[in-house]
């Protein structure tokens, strides 16, 4: 059955068919829920699946990583609690959309973007992975460096007018999260208070959920009055006209996605914050994202799911994982004794095969399923807020102990939890610390790295042309809005 | 009176037969219910994975479930404190690696091998030394001929910092007077990996189960392993000692339970260990991971743990990260 006409037939055997159903359900559902991630569930299956064979054992697995990569986007959007740590950016206009009652709507356009961005990254896996692996790599310290400086410049289309200082002193406290722990370079404890907890850092998930759902239901009950929105429940399929509006915003957004997944050491939420920012600064209208707009809620979708697809371009061609997932799907094929690498497409092509049909396999599963549950997932918020509330409030709290099996976690979650509702009340955005939580440690590991590998010659940083233009293109962002206000008002004063 | 219903008789009947069944229970030989095997790495690391393939080998031979959980944090210290407060009855467990002799030199924990019952090492990882297959060095003795006539110029990947590979890389630096710059790399395998591919390192000092389909496949040359003799699965590969260069360490991972456990669960678990750890089956698993099945008893594992916590100490204190109390 090395033939692909072989493979293809194995495939749609009803028994690989239904693995990668129930891998895609149930991935859905892992996602959606904040605190189990599709590591985490891929991870514990990685030993029950040792005994199976690993074409059946790769369908499941590769279902529950695409599945859950898409459910995360469901929390973001009905509640505003991502479900994953890639789905950040996908309640920034989906929120929006389901508090005007649009939420089966909201949860169309994601699935729908999920789709072309999952199938935009399988192909280009099938077409160019030897290429585009071949580019990621180039993707050393000093360019990803590059590339976390070039993430925190959002924050200034982020917080636009005036707000910039706010959303300034929102990063740094995400950054300082991440000083606790272990220094990456050298080992050393930091912030640890000798508190043998500490040690391992403060955890992005407990404080994730922290940050966006203690925080929510903190605001919610503080609201004197929850006005109850009905949800609209017609048409979760978006129109014709819809598609047609949005492709392009999905195509560039999976070539991001694409591209991030590739380059081992980035990962999902890079992917999502890069591909928003770039239809944010590009549309025609930007005043419109962040208050539900279609746009802004397909863009990291797409970016997401293409992610999945060039995850596995670096651990195909030289078994190197684009990703946390990647690296525990090569451990599991390990174990079947497959190694993953340049010999794996000559000693079992199958196996490649079968993660090329598997992998579009699930998106199109991954479609049907959330298309037809989306109206379901919309009724969900119609639930009153007395029972929606306490339910949230006890899977975050499960999510952030089960995120490491302790206590610990949990009252990290309270302790931020809290933090994020005092900054709401001081009118410091969220968002922008969050960035710092995710690009935080990864700008420090890399600078000090790329540190350590220029043996402290600053020419270094001027040999990597990747590295110089990522560093152009940030400075040009930050600073074209200010020169384009003061020309602006240049001109203003002139004519006036 | 009344007559006594049916429903009571069959209550009291259960009930009975329920009293009888834990009486006779009580007496069963170990194991009658589930072990617990805690882990103080994520699920998905090397040592989780790892101890999931032992765990699945010890649950055919006991017949008994041997489930794995998993307290990461604390670099392990969060698992060895469950360990050493769990009642010494054998269904508490840990599995862990050579990271229980730096504990104590990190200051992050009191505890040793000594507060607890080492049962069986199972398996041991030899670092390699490993360069891309592109590059100009051939053997070991060039690469460290070019690192003398380079000094502070070539760059060496290991993985996480402060972790066994990283103190055993200043080590060498230290004692044989060499200078390299040393990168850690938090993503660990992966990370290094894609470093020497790229060529933003010149070498990576790393478990062959960190490089495998690298190793296999020859996009990197093996230049070294740190042993105390060659690898059957490498014969070709010098060691570290042939070469002239003091480094042996190779990292034992293995079982462990609280101290005071009954002695017919002592005999049980040490017969079983010992039966899977020289297992066929075990030995391919570690094969196919380019380690080694390798058995020490608890008088030989305790014996070999005195040692290594001594020259993990030493290594701390070389590398800078001793902590004084």
């Amino acid at each position: 059955m090395d033939s692909i006409l072989g493979v293809l037939w194995n495939c749609f055997q009803p028994g690989m068919l239904f693995m990668v159903f129930i891998g895609v359900a149930g991935g859905i559902i892992i996602g959606a829920i904040p605190g189990l991630t599709p590591a985490m569930a891929i991870a514990i299956m990685t030993s029950f699946t040792f005994s199976m064979d690993p074409h059946a054992a790769m369908a499941l697995m590769i279902g529950v990583f695409f599945g859950g990569i898409y459910g995360g986007g469901i929390g973001s959007i009905l509640v505003n609690i991502p479900g994953t740590p890639g789905a950040i950016m996908s309640g920034l206009d989906g929120h929006p959309m389901a508090k005007r009652g649009e939420a089966g709507q909201a949860i169309g356009i994601a699935t729908w973007s999920s789709f072309v961005g999952g199938v935009f990254g399988m192909l280009m896996l099938i077409l160019v992975a030897p290429l585009l692996s071949a580019f990621a790599l180039r993707f050393s310290s000093p360019e990803i460096f590059a590339l976390t400086i070039f993430g925190f410049s959002i924050v200034c289309s982020l917080c636009s007018r005036g707000g910039l200082a706010k959303g300034i002193v929102s990063v740094c406290l995400g950054i300082i999260t991440c000083m606790v722990g272990l220094d990456p370079v050298t080992g050393v404890e930091r912030f640890t208070f000798d508190l043998s907890d500490l040690t391992s850092g403060l955890q992005f998930v407990p404080v994730m959920i922290g940050l966006f759902g203690l925080t929510e239901i903190l605001k919610q009950i503080s609201l004197n009055e929850l006005n109850y929105v009905p949800q609209k429940l017609t048409k979760v399929i978006p129109s014709f006209s819809l598609m047609k509006r949005l492709l392009p915003t999905q195509l560039r957004s999976s070539i991001i996605g694409t591209l991030v997944g590739a380059m081992p050491g980035a990962g999902a939420s890079i992917a999502a914050f890069l591909s928003y920012d770039y239809e944010h600064r590009h549309s025609k209208t930007p005043e419109l994202f962040g208050k539900g707009h279609p746009e802004g809620l397909a863009a990291p979708q797409a970016a997401d799911n293409a992610m999945c697809g060039g995850a596995f371009m670096p651990m195909l061609t030289l078994g190197i994982p684009g990703d946390a997932v990647t690296a525990l799907l090569l451990g599991a094929l390990i174990l079947h004794n497959i190694q993953p690498g340049p010999m794996l497409m000559v000693e079992h092509p199958s196996m490649v095969y079968t993660i090329y049909i598997t992998g579009i396999m699930s998106d199109v599963f991954m479609c049907i399923l959330g298309l037809f549950a989306a109206n379901f997932f919309a009724r969900l918020i119609s639930v009153p807020y007395y029972f929606l509330f306490p339910i949230i409030m006890v899977m975050c709290v499960v999510g952030a102990f089960a995120s490491g099996n302790s206590m610990f976690h949990v009252y990290v979650l309270i302790g931020y939890g809290i933090l994020g509702f005092t900054m709401l009340k001081l009118g410091l955005p969220i968002l922008p610390m969050v960035l710092g939580v995710v690009l935080g440690p990864m700008m420090e590991e890399n600078l000090r790295t790329a540190i350590l590998m220029s043996h402290g010659e600053i020419g270094f940083w001027f040999t990597r042309p990747i590295t110089v233009a990522l560093f152009a293109i940030s400075l040009i962002s930050v600073a074209l809005p200010l020169v384009k206000r003061r020309l602006k008002c240049k001109t203003a004063a002139a004519s006036a | 009176m009344k007559p006594i219903h049916l429903k009571t008789w069959l209550v009291a009947f259960v009930a009975a037969f329920s009293l009888l069944l834990s009486v006779v229970s009580a007496q069963a030989e170990y194991p009658d219910k589930p072990i617990s095997c805690l882990v103080g790495y994520g699920a998905g690391g090397g040592t989780d994975q790892d101890a999931r393939a032992f765990a699945e080998l010890m649950s055919k031979e006991l017949g008994q479930r041997v489930i794995i959980v998993n307290l990461p944090g604390a670099l392990t210290a969060n698992a060895v404190n469950e360990l050493v407060k769990a009642k010494p009855d054998g269904y508490t467990l840990l599995y862990t690696t050579s990271t229980i002799s730096m504990l104590k030199g990190q200051g992050i924990s009191d505890l040793t091998y000594a507060d607890m019952q080492p049962l069986c090492a199972a398996m041991r990882e030899n670092p390699i030394l490993v360069v891309n297959k592109t590059s100009p060095y051939a053997t070991a003795k060039d690469f460290f001929a070019a690192v003398k006539a380079n000094p502070g110029k070539l760059n060496m990947a290991v993985a996480a910092a402060g972790g066994t590979w990283h103190l055993g890389m200043i080590r060498l630096a230290k004692h044989n007077d060499m200078d390299f710059v040393i990168i850690p790399n938090s993503a660990g395998g992966s990370g290094m990996n894609a470093r020497l591919l790229s060529g933003n390192a010149d070498a990576a000092f790393l478990a062959p189960s960190e490089a495998l389909s690298q190793v296999k496949s020859g996009l990197f040359r093996v230049l070294a392993i740190s042993a105390t003799e060659r690898s059957s699965l490498m014969p070709d590969v010098p060691t570290f000692k042939e070469l002239g260069y003091d480094l042996d360490m190779s990292p034992v991972r293995g079982l462990y339970a609280p101290k005071g456990l009954p002695d017919d669960v002592m005999k049980k678990l040490i017969t079983v260990t010992k039966k899977i750890v020289l297992s066929k089956e075990w030995k391919e698993i570690k094969e196919n991971l380019l380690s080694q099945a390798y058995y020490l008893g608890p008088e030989d594992f305790t014996n070999h743990l005195k040692q290594e916590l001594v020259d993990y100490t030493k290594m701390l204190e070389e590398g800078g990260l001793l902590k004084k109390k």
